[in-house]
C-alpha cells in the first residue's frame, strides 16, 4: 500500500525531531564525557594494557611479559599481607561504622534539642581534608604526649600504647581514624533514609502495642534496607581504597611498622612510585578492581534476600 | 554623541596597542635572558639560603635568569621530576638522589657534568663525593652529577646530662645504660639514654663500623648476613632496652629531655637547636667508633643537568651556575647557613671556616666525619635492597626474628630478586 504524502512527511518530521532531541542530549553530555573519558576511562584501559608489559616509566621500551606481572604479584607474600590488612581494615571499620551511624541517625531523627548542631558536628569530619585531619591524629596518637593515651591512662589506667610504632596497634589506629572520618557520611544517608519512612507505620504498630525494639526490628530495618544496602556497598568500596591516611601517618611509603598498615593501595603506590615497576603496579590495580567487582556482585546477589523494596 | 563614541573607540585602541607593546617588550627582555629552571626540595632556612645564592649569581650574570621551583619533599620532587622527564619536559637542573639519577641515565636525559665543571673544582672534591656521583654508563664509569647538599651522621648529646661523649661502642652502651632513668617507678623509663629510629641508614652505620659490606667485590652476592651483620644487630639489641624506639624524628624527644643522646644527620642541627632551646645545652660529637672503623654514611643529594628538552645556552648557563655553587665562597656560605657540610677539600682549611667553627663548635663533628665517609654502592635496585635490609632490621628490633634468620632471609631475597639483572 503506498504511503500517503502526509504520513511520509510526518515520519520524516518525527525522525528529524528525534535526532534533534537526542543530538542535543549528547551535546549536553559531551563535556562530562570528555572529562570522564580523559581522566577515568582512558587511564583505566591504558592501565589494563600496561599490566601485560614490564615498564619502568622512563625507558620508552616496554617488554611484553603476558601474565608475568600477575604471577609475580600473586606470588609476593607482601601482596597477600596487604590484602589481609585491607580486609582487616574493611571489616574493622565498615561494620562498627554502620552500626554507630544507624544509632546516631536514629537519635538525630527524634525531636532532640540542638539536632542541627549535632548533625553538622557529625558531618564535619567528612568534609575535613583527609591530610589535615590525619596530621592532627598523628599527634593524638603520640605515645607520650598524645591526647588519646592521656585519656586512656587517666580514665582507664591503661598502659601507654605506642599506636604508631607497634605492629599490633598500627592498623587499629588507622581504623579509628577511618571511622572518625567517614561516620558522618553514613549518618547523613541513614538520616535521609529514616526520614523517608512513613510515620503511619509506627503509629499503627504502637496502637497494636509493639515495643520500641520490635518497631525497630520489624519496621525501621526492613524499610531502611535499600539505604542500608547503599551505605554498605559505598562504604566497602571506599574502604578497600584507603590510602591517604596511611600515607600521611607513615611517610616512608612502608605502610607502618613492619608493614602492618600496608593496604593494597599502599602496596600499589610503593610498587609504582618506589620501585617504578609500572607493569606490576597496573596488575595490582586490576586485581583490586576485580576483587571489588566480585564483592559488589556478591553483595548484589545477597541483597535480593534481605533488601526490601516497597 | 559621535565624539563620545569616537573617543571611546580611540581610547580602546590605544589601550590595546599599549598592552601589546608592553607584552612584546617584557617578552623581549625575558627572551633575551637565558632561563635556567632549578627544581629543588629545600625548605625554610635552606630555601632562603638557596635564593640568596641564586640572587648573588644573577647579579654577576645579568643575562641568566635562575628560576627556583620548590617541589616539596624529596619523594615528591623525585616523582614529579620523573614524570616530567618521561614527558620529555624536565627542568634544566634539579636535585636528585643516586637512585633517581640511574633512572634518568636510562632515558639518556643527563649531561655528564664531570667534563663540564671547571677542573679546579673537580680536583678540590673529596674522592668519596666523586665516587658517589659516578655511574656506570655503557660499561664506562662517568661522573654524571655533582654533590650539593651533603651531611654526615653525628652523635647529638645533652650536655646537662653528659660531660664527655662516648667514643666507642662500649662507651656508648655504658652511657646509654647509666642515663636511662625511671623516675616514677612505673616500669617505663622516663628518660632514655639513647634513641633508635628504624631506618636503613641507621643500621647500615653500625654494619659498616663492624666492617660489613652490602655486596661482595663484583656485586654478584649480597653479604649482609656476614659476621659483621650479626655483630651489628647483636650490639643494637643490647642497646635497645636503653633506647626510645620510634619511627618519628628524634630531635623533639631529645629537645625535651626524653632522650639523652641519639645518632642522626648533621642536617638536623637546626631542628635540634630549636627543640632544645630553653631546655638544656647540647653538643655534637663524631660517631662512636665500632670494632673496625668510625665511619659515617654520606647523606644528601646531588645536582644534575638535563640535556633532554633544553637548549645549549641553557645547559651552559646551568654549568656556570654550578661552578658558582661549588666555588669556595658559595660552599662556605651554604655550609654556614644551613648545617650541611662544606664539600670542597680546601673549605676545611680555609681560615673563614676555621673561625666559624671556633664560634660554632657544633659544626666541628660533621666535618670530622667527612674524613671517613662511605656511600651506598650505586646498584640498580638499591631502593628494593634497602627496603629488604630495613625490614630485617625492624623484625630484629621488634623481636619478631633473630639476627641470623632475618639477615639470611634478606640476603636470599636480594640475591634471588635484585642481583644479576
Amino acid at each position: 500500500m503506498a504511503k500517503q504524502p502526509f504520513q511520509v512527511r510526518m515520519e520524516r518530521y518525527r525522525r528529524r525531531q528525534f535526532w534533534r532531541d537526542t543530538g542535543q542530549a549528547y551535546l549536553y553530555l559531551l563535556p562530562a564525557f570528555v572529562i570522564l573519558g580523559t581522566f577515568i576511562f582512558y587511564p583505566f584501559i591504558r592501565a589494563f594494557f600496561i599490566s601485560f608489559y614490564r615498564w619502568d616509566f622512563i625507558n620508552p621500551v616496554k617488554t611484553f611479559v603476558g601474565i608475568g606481572n600477575y604471577v609475580t604479584v600473586l606470588h609476593d607474600p607482601l601482596f597477600w599481607a596487604s590484602v589481609w590488612h585491607t580486609v582487616y581494615y574493611v571489616l574493622g571499620s565498615v561494620l562498627p561504622e554502620m552500626v554507630l551511624a544507624l544509632l546516631i541517625a536514629s537519635l538525630l531523627n527524634t525531636k532532640l534539642r540542638g539536632r542541627s548542631f549535632f548533625r553538622t558536628a557529625f558531618f564535619l569530619p567528612y568534609v575535613t581534608p583527609a591530610v589535615a585531619a590525619t596530621m592532627i591524629f598523628y599527634w593524638i596518637y603520640d605515645r607520650d604526649y598524645g591526647l588519646l593515651n592521656y585519656f586512656l591512662t587517666h580514665l582507664f589506667h591503661v598502659h601507654l600504647i605506642d599506636w604508631l610504632n607497634s605492629p599490633a596497634y598500627a592498623m587499629p589506629a588507622v581504623i579509628l581514624l577511618g571511622i572518625w572520618q567517614f561516620l558522618g557520611f553514613d549518618v547523613v544517608i541513614f538520616l535521609a533514609g529514616l526520614q523517608g519512612i512513613d510515620r503511619t507505620y509506627y503509629e499503627a504498630a504502637q496502637v497494636d502495642g509493639a515495643s520500641a525494639w520490635s518497631r525497630f526490628r520489624r519496621i525501621t530495618l526492613p524499610l531502611l534496607s535499600p539505604t542500608t544496602f547503599f551505605v554498605f556497598i559505598i562504604s566497602i568500596i571506599g574502604s578497600f581504597k584507603i590510602f591517604n591516611q596511611i600515607y600521611v601517618l607513615w611517610t616512608n611509603r612502608g605502610g607502618g611498622p613492619l608493614h602492618s598498615a600496608m593496604t593494597v593501595m599502599i602496596y600499589f603506590y610503593n610498587t609504582a612510585w618506589g620501585e617504578y615497576h609500572m607493569g606490576e603496579a597496573s596488575a595490582v590495580a586490576n586485581i583490586l578492581f576485580v576483587l571489588i567487582f566480585l564483592i559488589t556482585l556478591f553483595q548484589m546477589w545477597l541483597s535480593r534476600r534481605w533488601v526490601f523494596y516497597k | 554623541m559621535e565624539v563620545n563614541r569616537l573617543l571611546k573607540r580611540g581610547l580602546c585602541a590605544i589601550l590595546i596597542v599599549g598592552l601589546l607593546g608592553l607584552g612584546v617588550a617584557v617578552g623581549a627582555v625575558a627572551a633575551s635572558k637565558v632561563n635556567v629552571t632549578f627544581w629543588h626540595a629545600m625548605s625554610s632556612v635552606n630555601q632562603d639560603t638557596l635564593k640568596a645564592l641564586a640572587n648573588e649569581f644573577m647579579q654577576d650574570h645579568p643575562g641568566i635568569q635562575i628560576t627556583l621551583v620548590y617541589q616539596g619533599g624529596y619523594g615528591d620532587l623525585a616523582t614529579k621530576l620523573l614524570s616530567a622527564t618521561a614527558a620529555g619536559n624536565p627542568p634544566v637542573m634539579a636535585q636528585m638522589y643516586e637512585d633517581d639519577t640511574m633512572k634518568y641515565l636510562e632515558a639518556g636525559a643527563l649531561l655528564p657534568l664531570g667534563d663540564q665543571i671547571s677542573s679546579s673544582i673537580l680536583s678540590d672534591l673529596p674522592q668519596a663525593l666523586i665516587d658517589d656521583n659516578t655511574f656506570e654508563v655503557n660499561g664506562k664509569e662517568v661522573m654524571e652529577t655533582v654533590p650539593f647538599n651533603k651531611s654526615a651522621m653525628i652523635l647529638f648529646y645533652n650536655t646537662d646530662l653528659l660531660k664527655t661523649p662516648p667514643t666507642t661502642w662500649d662507651e656508648l652502651l655504658q652511657d646509654a645504660k647509666s642515663l636511662t632513668v625511671d623516675t616514677n617507678g612505673d616500669g617505663t623509663p622516663d628518660q632514655y639514654g639513647f634513641g633508635i629510629r628504624p631506618y636503613t641508614e641507621f643500621y647500615i652505620e653500625f654494619f659498616h663500623q663492624a666492617g660489613g659490606q652490602i655486596f661482595n667485590a663484583d656485586w654478584s652476592k649480597c653479604t649482609v648476613n656476614s659476621d659483621a651483620g650479626i655483630q651489628a644487630m647483636d650490639y643494637l639489641l643490647k642497646l635497645k632496652p636503653y633506647s626510645l624506639y620510634q619511627s618519628q624524628y628524634l630531635s623533639d624527644p631529645f629537645g625535651n629531655g626524653k632522650v639523652a643522646m641519639y645518632i642522626g644527620s648533621s642536617a638536623g642541627m637546626s631542628f635540634v637547636g630549636s627543640a632544645s632551646k630553653g631546655h638544656h645545652g647540647w653538643a655534637t660529637a663524631p660517631l662512636p667508633a665500632g670494632p673496625m672503623n668510625g665511619g659515617s654514611i654520606l647523606q644528601g643529594t646531588n645536582i644534575g643537568v638535563f640535556n633532554l628538552g633544553t637548549t645549549q645556552a641553557q645547559r651552559d648557563a646551568a654549568v656556570q651556575f654550578i661552578d658558582f655553587l661549588l666555588s669556595k665562597k658559595a660552599t662556605l656560605q651554604w655550609a654556614e647557613d644551613t648545617g650541611y657540610v662544606p664539600i670542597l677539600k680546601s673549605d676545611i682549611t680555609d681560615p673563614e671556616w676555621t673561625n666559624f667553627v671556633a664560634d660554632h663548635p657544633t659544626y666541628e663533628a660533621p666535618v670530622q666525619m667527612m674524613k671517613q665517609w662511605f656511600v651506598y654502592p650505586n646498584q640498580q635496585n638499591m631502593y628494593n635492597i634497602r627496603q629488604e635490609i630495613e625490614t630485617a632490621f625492624e623484625q630484629v628490633m621488634l623481636g619478631k626474628s633473630d639476627p641470623q634468620a632475618a639477615l639470611d632471609a634478606a640476603a636470599q631475597t636480594i640475591d634471588n630478586q635484585y642481583l644479576g639483572s
